[in-house]
């Protein structure tokens, strides 16, 4: 469990004893003579009933959504999260797979990616590229929760090479290759594709097809 | 008594206990999705009562 999660957990466990402890409170019944000593401070008993209100329908909802969000946005980034769908787990199946061939899985084995590899290629460069990854990860969890997908999943739109570009282009390896530098700009404008030349990065959607001979293996849940 | 406020904050807070011990991609959903809009409908209710009561005492 992530700090972050431990947080959330806390937060939420005391908001939750706070609304049980107001929905059987009756304020009325709370004696204005009555005093609590809380050490530091001597309040009665009505005014720290009202500090707990306070507390409970502001105070540790604003905190434990703070924290929640953001373990759901930082933890989004990890291959574990993307195969918190079941969808996924044929691309994370294949990718950790020693034995494939896919672009993925040979990304996957690089020593120059060493964690997070799904979102290093699919969220673009800089803070728009992470807030469209975000934005496309909130359209995801829409679809899947309430099962408007059809499978096998299809990516919406085009796979952008900039983010081949980022880690590749000006490297010696990519440069010394001299159909990269004829292709440049129609690689560039998506009108090519990284994948005519260096094959599929995920399983076809032939293979992701339910009832296909590859199915079984690939819905496997990943370990 | 706060029984509809403490309702819906103790149902989204329940939620979000539930994403936080779990991390599913459900308990995702319904944190994003329904705990959230929760929270800020009872704190809104319980906003506008704590403003009522102030203003019947002449407070505001």
């Amino acid at each position: 469990m992530s700090f972050l999660a431990t947080v959330t957990a806390v937060l939420s466990g005391l908001a939750l004893a706070g609304c049980v402890y107001l929905f059987f409170r009756d304020p009325r019944k709370l004696g204005r003579g009555e005093f609590v000593n809380l050490g530091f401070l001597t309040l009665t008993r009505l005014s720290v009933y009202k500090l707990i209100a306070v507390t409970v329908m502001g105070v540790l909802p604003i905190a434990a959504l703070s924290t929640a969000n953001l373990e759901v946005i930082e933890g989004a980034k990890t291959v574990q999260a993307c195969a918190g769908c079941h969808v996924m787990w044929p691309m994370v199946n294949d990718m950790v797979d020693p034995g494939s061939d896919s672009l993925s899985a040979r990304h996957y084995r690089s020593a120059a990616m060493s964690g997070d590899q799904c979102y290093a290629c699919h969220s673009g460069y800089g803070f728009n590229g992470a807030l469209e990854a975000k934005l496309e990860g909130y359209r995801h969890l829409v679809r899947y929760t309430t099962g408007l997908y059809p499978e096998p999943v299809k990516k919406r739109g085009h796979f952008n090479s900039g983010a081949c570009f980022g880690c590749h282009e000006g490297t010696s390896g990519f440069e010394a290759v001299r159909s990269h530098d004829v292709g440049r700009e129609r690689l560039r404008s998506g009108q090519m594709s990284c994948l005519s030349c260096h094959g599929l990065a995920h399983p076809s959607r032939s293979e992701r097809t339910p009832g296909s001979a590859s199915y079984q293996q690939l819905m496997e849940k990943p370990r | 008594m706060m029984k509809l406020e403490a309702s819906l904050a103790g149902v989204a807070s329940a939620i979000l206990l539930w994403f936080a011990l779990t991390r599913s991609a459900y308990s995702m959903g319904a944190m994003v999705f329904v705990a959230t809009p929760l929270y800020v409908v009872a704190g809104a209710y319980f906003a506008y009562r704590v403003f009522r009561e102030l203003r019947e005492r002449d407070v505001l």
